[in-house]
């Protein structure tokens, strides 16, 4: 077991930069999730852990060990593919095998480490298919077999959900879950999907253009997302935002652009007269009735139910916000309602291209 | 009502065409099966009666022929086999590898796959002639190299290039070197692909002719197509010993593509070589 | 890994460059050599490249070359993109048509020189007796021998022997073209004649510009055919430029003129390629 770490990493093709100076460390035993929108340079930060891709400046170490020119075979790290990669040409005893027979591992050592990882994952009668006569979700678990036959200190995945369906992906992120419980290996998880992020995560990394925005426990980037980008990124409806200002004539409200007055919480003094953007998840708006103090106003243009819960689309202050309630909503489209934001709740950006959270 | 005229308009061009198409190939192989008599009457028979096989004994007993096929059988196997060993390397590394000067090596290859046969044979035959491999198996070998090496490269880059690259850093993450990888995983997934540039080097070389005429010019070393062309040279030509060496010839390319006609096709769609 | 000096790549592809650079560019650059040296191998300048285009039979032979390329492109196009479009539609048994239009293509190309010959004789070919029995000639014709003739003849051979591969690729072109553009047009009321015009037509494009070259190079190139038939004759009346090489070096054993002229034919064809690599080069993107 170890801890990778990354020292100031840079990825270069050419003039162009994809990551810039990427500072990250992953405990042992850690679960981490690298997230954000392709292009992020997540896949090209999880292939040079694997020593796939060259470092163009920086370190990585894996286990105290500077690892930037020992090729992936020495890293000591197992690698599960999006595609799978399972070899078309080899039975899954096979695939199985295979690192462990390019390493001259003795074959009664290699037959009992493919039958452990096969019963680990519930492969036990697959052993002598070939890949092309397995199910989604079977290659997906052969793949992993692979990886862990190798007994790893770290394990990478790099989106290996995204060519399931949505209900074997629930299946499988909580096998994924379960077996990094039971095998306690180091892990870096990519995903473009948040909701895999903050459902697996022990840590999420949230990436962006080469730039990592954000690092922390899942809730914690819920609750105190550190800019504009991960507080859009991670939630789902996305998180509201509005423009607009304060003043210092009346610290205690915030005025969005077409004139809607919000209530701050008590203390509010940190976004005196400054243009900001006031940002709140969907969960903390509510429907209220009338005479309810620090209520604005809102028009209904759509209405999404799930069935335990509705999402309400409203157009006011400007914008398009959404509102989930957690009962079936009676309201119509083309309705106003009156809306009330929890004032613990709230939210605020700096408006630059940043968008920095400002702290009160 | 429409379908049936539509069957009408369509089957008469079709008609035509598959007669177009057939017919010479046709002719050739009832001329073979002609006695002397039958072959040289106005109006001409339409199937020899009865069907001979004395212009095949003229063929395999009376000339080169024999020696001739087998000298293009060891010539194009040979070719053939080099070409493939060097092809799967330069392919791969094609097919694999970014470096400087890629696009201008694989230009290159391009350009020698269309090279006209006719600007390079003068200077060839000197190169042959001052190592002592003109009229030999190995100096045609070599020479025929020109038209199987690009082809080939040419043909595999994309085969390799079919085979996705997961599988190749999947294999390097379980610790395939380079050419482990190649010859494990990568070369396994293209064989189909193999035995496809195979025949396709194989045909071209079997049907090379200009190379053939201007650097075996022994007896003992000319090549099928040379043997061919010889027996019309003579003032008086045997026809029928040349439509049964004629149909002789075209077996075994017919037995390679009856079993392999969908490699051909896409083969010949890659435009990867010339008839 | 990858960081290393030297690309992996090159090391792949170091033994084929090296080899075709033998094959292919030294004897280039030999070429260039001879035809601008005499037979001692003193420097000759241009004196090679003078007698090669002043001889009186350059001005025929550059005609007949000119003549044969075009004839044969001409009607390999035309024969093809005709087979393409109907081997495209739908009728029974249409595999089978498909893979007995491609034997002129898998036949040996001197097979097929030998097979047109023989059809092509005066007096017992095929060919003669057919015309004359529809009426079209009224006596048989010296195909081969007549010197007004033996290019059509050739010509007509070469588009036989190279139709099929337009078709495929013509095929191959349509085959992309998606159904619901078909069924669009057909919507709007269109004829045969307009999906063929204003659809099929405009989809090919593409694919017939680089097939038009492929024919044009492979064309140029075209020694076995009309060498194997009629060895350039009647009277040089079918010679055309590359067997006039072949010639000049192996028959008269004029090799510095030989290769005077080899690198002309050179440049010409380079001038062909390097408009194919283009065209190539545009379709290629990755």
């Amino acid at each position: 077991m170890a801890q990778v770490e990354l020292n100031k990493v840079v990825k270069k093709y050419g003039a162009y930069e994809a990551l810039h100076e990427v500072d990250m460390r992953v405990e042992n035993g850690e679960f981490v999730v690298l997230v954000g929108p392709s292009g992020c340079g997540k896949s090209t930060l999880l292939r040079m852990i694997a020593g796939l891709e060259a470092i163009s400046s920086g370190a990585i170490s894996i286990g105290g060990r500077v690892v930037n020119d020992i090729r992936p075979k020495e890293r000591d790290i197992a690698m599960v593919f999006q595609s799978y990669a399972l070899y078309p040409h080899m039975t899954v005893r096979k695939n199985m095998s295979f690192a462990l027979k390019l390493a001259s591992v003795p074959q009664p050592e290699i037959d009992a480490a493919v039958e452990r990882a096969a019963s680990i994952l519930g492969l036990g009668e697959l052993l002598d298919r070939r890949p092309k006569q397995l199910s989604g979700g079977q290659r997906q678990r052969v793949a992993m077999g692979r990886a862990i036959v190798r007994n790893p200190q770290v394990f990478l995945f790099d989106e290996p959900l995204s060519n399931l369906d949505a209900k074997l992906r629930v299946q499988m992120r909580a096998e994924i879950r379960e077996l990094h419980q039971r095998l306690g290996a180091t892990t870096v998880y990519v995903t473009h999907d948040q909701i895999e992020a903050m459902t697996m995560a022990d840590k999420i990394v949230v990436m962006r253009q080469g730039y990592i925005e954000q690092i922390g426990h899942p809730l914690e980037l819920y609750d105190r997302p550190a800019n504009l980008f991960v507080a859009g990124f991670i939630g789902s409806p996305a998180m509201n935002f509005i423009e607009g200002e304060t003043s210092a004539a009346s610290p205690q409200s915030f005025v969005a652009k077409d004139g809607t007055s919000i209530t701050l919480p008590a203390g509010s003094a940190a976004l005196d007269g400054r243009r900001v953007i006031l940002a709140i998840r969907p969960e903390d708006l509510a429907v209220v009735g009338d005479g309810t103090p620090d209520a604005f106003a809102g028009k209904v243009v759509g209405v999404e139910t799930t069935g335990p819960e509705s999402v309400i689309l409203l157009e006011t202050c400007g914008t398009r916000v959404s509102l989930v309630l957690r009962e079936r909503a009676s309201l119509g489209v083309g309705q106003t309602v009156l809306l009330r934001a929890d004032p613990a709740k709230l939210h605020f950006f700096e408006s630059d291209d940043h968008g920095r959270r400002i702290i009160m | 009502m429409q379908d049936r005229r539509r069957t009408l308009v369509i089957s008469l061009p079709v008609a035509l065409l598959v007669l177009v198409a057939v017919f010479p190939f046709l002719w050739m192989a009832v001329s073979a099966f002609k006695p002397l008599a039958q072959l040289y009457t106005i109006p001409p028979r339409w199937l020899p009666d009865p069907p001979t096989l004395v212009n095949f004994k003229t063929v395999l007993f009376e000339s080169n022929i024999p020696r001739y096929f087998v000298n293009s059988l060891i010539i194009s196997i040979g070719s053939t086999s080099l070409a493939l060993i060097f092809a799967i390397f330069a392919a791969y590394g094609f097919a694999r590898f970014d470096f400087r000067g890629r696009s201008a090596a694989l230009a290159f290859v391009l350009i020698g796959q269309l090279l006209p046969t006719a600007t390079v044979i003068v200077p060839l035959y000197i190169v042959l002639n001052y190592l002592g491999l003109i009229n030999t198996y190995l100096g045609l070998i070599l020479v025929y190299l020109i038209l199987t090496l690009p082809l080939s490269v040419w043909m595999l880059t994309g085969y390799f290039r079919g085979i996705p690259k997961e599988l190749e850093d999947a294999a390097i993450i379980d610790g395939a070197s380079h050419l482990g990888v190649l010859f494990r995983i990568s070369l396994p997934l293209v064989s189909p692909g193999i035995i496809a540039v195979a025949l396709y080097s194989f045909v071209a070389t079997w049907n090379e002719f200009v190379f053939a005429l201007s650097f075996a010019t022994e007896k003992e070393m000319k090549t099928l197509p040379i043997g061919l062309a010889e027996f019309s040279t003579e003032f008086d030509t045997d026809w029928g010993a040349v439509m049964a060496a004629s149909f002789v010839m075209t077996l075994p390319i017919a037995l390679i593509f009856l079993v392999m006609q969908r490699m051909f096709v896409s083969g010949l769609m890659s435009g990867a070589t010339k008839g | 890994m990858t960081s290393r000096n030297i690309s992996p790549g090159l090391w792949f592809i170091l033994p084929t460059m090296l080899l075709l650079a033998t094959l292919i560019i030294y004897p280039m650059l030999s070429t260039v050599e001879l035809s601008l040296t005499d037979s001692s191998g003193a420097f000759a300048g241009m004196r090679n490249f003078n007698v090669a285009i002043s001889a009186p039979s350059t001005r025929l032979i550059l005609f007949n070359t000119a003549y044969y390329v075009i004839g044969s492109v001409v009607f390999q196009l035309l024969l093809g993109i005709l087979a393409g479009i109907l081997l495209n539609q739908q009728f029974a048994g249409r595999s089978v048509v498909r893979s007995l239009m491609l034997i002129p293509w898998v036949v040996p190309g001197i097979v097929a020189a030998m097979t047109w010959a023989w059809m092509f004789h005066t007096d017992y070919g095929i060919i003669n007796y057919m015309l004359m029995q529809l009426g079209i000639i009224s006596e048989p014709v010296g195909w081969l021998t007549d010197p007004d003739t033996v290019m059509p003849a050739l010509i007509a051979v070469n588009a036989w022997k190279m139709f099929p591969f337009v078709a495929v690729m013509v095929l191959a072109g349509l085959q992309s073209v998606p159904d619901e553009l078909y069924e669009a047009v057909r919507v709007d009321g269109a004829s045969f004649w307009h999906e063929i015009w204003h659809i099929m037509l405009p989809q090919l494009q593409p694919v017939l510009v680089s097939v038009t070259l492929l024919l044009t190079i492979w064309a140029l190139d075209g020694i076995t055919i009309i060498y194997s038939i009629t060895g350039g004759g009647p009277a040089n009346r079918s010679m055309i430029f590359p067997i006039q090489i072949y010639v000049q070096a192996f028959e008269y054993f004029e090799f510095n003129r030989a290769a005077a002229m080899a690198v002309l034919y050179f440049l010409f064809i380079a001038v062909i390629i390097v408009l194919y690599m283009r065209m190539f080069a545009a379709q290629d993107k990755d």
